[in-house]
């Protein structure tokens, strides 16, 4: 209960609804100081999510509690508070960078132009008002690991000093594996889960061997499964547990967040 | 080789055809709406011939200010054709409108009820030949104009000469030489058109059917170097 | 070695533009192979691509494809390659099947039944405007586009930004059937390192328009390491004998290409690690720029 007390951000069934596709009970809480990862395939409804978050769009159902705010009455409060990155930034166009933080500026009572002049780039207006939770929507697609590794060094440093606590949506899991406390994987629509980056890439993990071996294990032993021609490919959400079954007839790799969206995500899965 | 060539020249042409058909189609039916309402009401057979050969004209290079607009030229160069082959296809695809529009006109200048034209007002030699030579005289700065500058192109043309005539014409009323300035100005199409009526009276009609066509194939082959030219520096 | 038998063969290519050169690039990629280009943004790994299909003019050097001349034989060249531009430019109103009808006759080897599987694959709404389409979905066509004829070479930039981890794997796994089915050969740029690492034979890293190396991935996989250490331990040996070299509060960080050699000259206390593209780049990226924070 006490971690619940002390999230910036509590998300309870959320529920949205457009024609040809669903958020269906959606929940997890952000603890104050940590950064989770929204991770899932295209259209799942990640950016969905965020937009409700910061009360962009009208929910159909279930709670936000952000700071203790909710979005949906008070949006323009809980924004204020909030450093967005969109995946693609839309500034005023005609006006230089400095005259759009300027402009900007004046809706942050917290602005402080030594973190702005720090990211003088489209990072710098979101991360320059001291905002309480950052929220990132595909920010680096595009970028090379140069620019994305500074970035995570940036987040890093907001999480350290500043109390800050960061959403963060993307593509490359590498990224998330470096830097992410939480890992929420969204699917069409629905949480999948919400769980510690590092017991994610402790207790989950890529199974190979033959397919008689398959057969010998209950399908409950694993979240997706590949079969070929002459043996499979599966992900397990308990390592040891397969360990126990099967000892050393299978090869154990560790997954990577890549190989858990591929396979949580279904594809080809015969099995 | 040269099966090749018109192999390419073939799938440009159908290719603009199926890119650009969206807004040819709408373009040529206004002009042909158009052209239904006016020949009932022109008179002279010369006027409507040099009006239709300028509208038409304009309306060939839509195809080269819309691929200008939506940035494909880096994708047309990505197929399997050279620069020039590219290049040759814009005057293809501009010839071949020209084509369809004129046949367009003498259909209408045939078959409207109340039309004061026939089909004899273009299909004659003279009236063929005046058609040719307003066509090329116009689209030889045009495309080129067009493929370096795209839509701007084209304005950029209407209000170069505009500008060119409003200064001839202050100048002109500025030193009181309004009449050297006029005459001057026109010289060269006097020349020409004396020129041509020189020719037309002295040689074999046939001879100065060839010589004319000889000199307008000539002006288009000039154009399409210009254009060469300036399109294998373009950077995409 | 056999240079017709490289799917491309660049040697000493220039490209000067104003505040940018590539300078003086060289490389070969023999055909059956996927290589990967990597370098920040600017490096020059676009304007190579676009060297190699002429759609900007070069300053100097040679580009073969498949033994031929890519400005001499350009129509003959280009009809053997396919092309995913990283941000796909077609006409806005037209329909994907207008726009696959509009190029099929160029192509000798158009196989529209191919187009129609892939299409159906990557779930492209063939009826639908170009404009209509994700940015995602955009990728996909021209990846459609450019695997429906028979292409030799395929030529991808930056094809995955946006794309999700499902199809990038999905796109590496194709593009390694294509390989041993039809010795098809692959030159990708992508930022996205963990991907190249997983499909590339070869990699290629340009920075700021040179060619920092080319080769192998497993050559740079076994040579590359990252040395670790206290800030007190890096001296002047240390420094001059590694790259990119990094200081930070809590100790320093530096490249070498010869790991076995960093292993036998740097002994307790270091710690040395095999480098991944990601942390060539990174570092690399910081060369010259120590920041003491």
């Amino acid at each position: 209960m006490s971690a619940e007390a002390n999230a910036v951000l509590e998300v309870r069934g959320l529920c949205k609804a457009y024609p040809g596709f669903l958020l269906a009970d959606v929940s997890f809480s952000l603890p104050r100081g940590y950064i989770m990862g929204l991770i899932g395939p295209n259209g799942a409804g990640k950016t969905t999510t965020l937009k409700l978050i910061l009360g962009l769009l009208r929910r159909d159902g279930g709670t936000i509690n952000a700071f203790g705010i909710d979005p949906a009455r008070q949006g323009a409060k809980v924004r204020s508070r909030i450093g967005f990155v969109h995946d693609e930034p839309r500034f005023y166009r005609s006006l230089s960078l400095e005259q759009n933080a300027a402009l900007v500026a004046r809706f942050y009572p917290t602005w402080d132009s030594d973190a702005f002049s720090r990211h003088a780039d489209a990072f710098g207006l979101p991360l320059s008002h001291n905002a309480e939770l950052v929220v990132l929507d595909e920010p680096t697609s595009g970028l090379d690991p140069v620019f994305r590794r500074d970035l995570l060094d940036t987040l890093t440093e907001l999480l350290q000093d500043e109390r800050a606590s960061i959403l963060f949506s993307t593509h490359i899991t590498s990224d998330l594996e470096r830097i992410a406390d939480y890992i929420t994987l969204i699917q069409n629509g629905r949480i999948v889960f919400c769980e510690s980056k590092d017991e994610i890439l402790d207790r989950w993990g890529l199974v190979k061997g033959g397919l008689d071996q398959l057969d010998a294990l209950p399908p409950e032993f694993f979240r997706g499964v590949h079969r070929g021609a002459h043996g499979f490919e599966a992900l397990t959400d308990d390592v040891s547990a397969v360990r126990r079954q099967l000892g050393d007839t299978v090869v154990i790799d560790k997954a990577t967040l890549d190989d858990v969206v591929l396979y949580t995500t279904g594809g080809e899965s015969d099995a | 080789m040269r099966t090749e060539l018109l192999h390419r020249d073939m799938s440009l042409l159908r290719r603009d055809m199926i890119l650009h058909w969206r807004v040819m189609v709408p373009s040529i039916l206004f002009y042909a709406a158009f052209q239904g309402w006016i020949v009932r009401e022109i008179n002279n057979p010369t006027l409507w011939l040099v009006f239709i050969c300028v509208y038409m004209t304009f309306l060939t290079v839509i195809p080269i200010n819309v691929d200008d607009k939506a940035g494909t030229y880096a994708w047309s160069c990505t197929l399997p054709v050279t620069r020039a082959d590219l290049v040759r296809g814009r005057y293809v695809t501009a010839w071949a409108l020209l084509a369809l529009m004129l046949t367009l006109s003498i259909a209408l200048a045939a078959l409207m009820p109340g039309s004061k034209l026939t089909a004899g007002t273009v299909l004659n030699p003279d009236g063929l030949l005046l058609v040719l030579g307003i066509a090329t005289f116009l689209l030889a700065p045009l495309i080129p104009f067009t493929l370096k500058f795209g839509m701007m192109g084209v304005m950029l043309m209407l209000v170069f000469f505009q500008v060119l005539a409003a200064a001839l014409f202050v100048f002109a009323k500025a030193t009181g030489t309004r009449d050297a300035v006029e005459g001057g100005v026109a010289a060269p199409f006097r020349v020409i058109i004396a020129g041509v009526t020189a020719l037309h009276d002295y040689l074999p009609y046939l001879v100065f059917l060839v010589v004319v066509l000889a000199a307008l194939a000539l002006v288009n082959a000039l154009s399409y170097r210009f254009a060469l030219a300036i399109f294998r520096r373009k950077e995409l | 070695m056999n240079r017709m038998n490289n799917a491309l063969d660049i040697e000493g290519v220039c490209k000067r533009y104003e505040g940018f050169t590539l300078h003086d690039v060289s490389l070969q990629l023999p055909r059956g192979y996927i290589m990967g280009l990597i370098g920040p943004n600017g490096a020059g790994k676009t304007t190579l691509i676009k060297l190699m299909l002429n759609l900007i003019r070069r300053d100097g050097g040679a580009i073969r494809m498949f033994g031929l001349d890519n400005l001499e034989d350009e129509a003959e060249v280009k009809s053997r390659i396919g092309f995913v531009p990283d941000e796909p430019r077609y006409h806005p109103d037209a329909s994907l099947s207008e726009l696959a009808s509009s190029v099929a006759p160029f192509y000798a080897n158009w196989d529209d039944d191919r187009f129609r599987h892939l299409a159906g694959e990557f779930e492209l709404p063939l009826k639908k405007r170009f404009k209509k389409l994700s940015h995602g979905m955009k990728t996909k066509f021209a990846l459609a586009m450019a695997l429906s004829h028979g292409a030799e070479l395929v030529l991808l930039d930056e094809p995955t930004t946006g794309l999700d981890p499902v199809f990038r794997r999905r796109l590496l796994d194709m593009l390694a059937g294509l390989l041993q089915d039809e010795r098809v050969s692959v030159l990708f740029s992508s930022h996205i390192t963990a991907d190249l690492e997983r499909a590339a034979d070869f990699v290629t890293f340009l920075k700021d328009g040179r060619l920092v190396f080319s080769s192998p991935m497993d050559q740079v996989a076994e040579n590359w390491g990252v040395v670790k250490g206290g800030q007190e331990m890096l001296d002047a040996e240390a420094h001059a004998f590694l790259q990119g070299v990094r200081v930070r509060r809590h100790g320093f960080e530096g490249l070498t290409s010869r790991i076995d050699e960093a292993r036998r000259r740097f002994g307790n206390g270091f710690v040395i690690e095999r480098a991944s593209l990601e942390d060539i780049m990174v570092l690399f990226g910081k060369e010259g720029s120590n920041h003491e924070d």
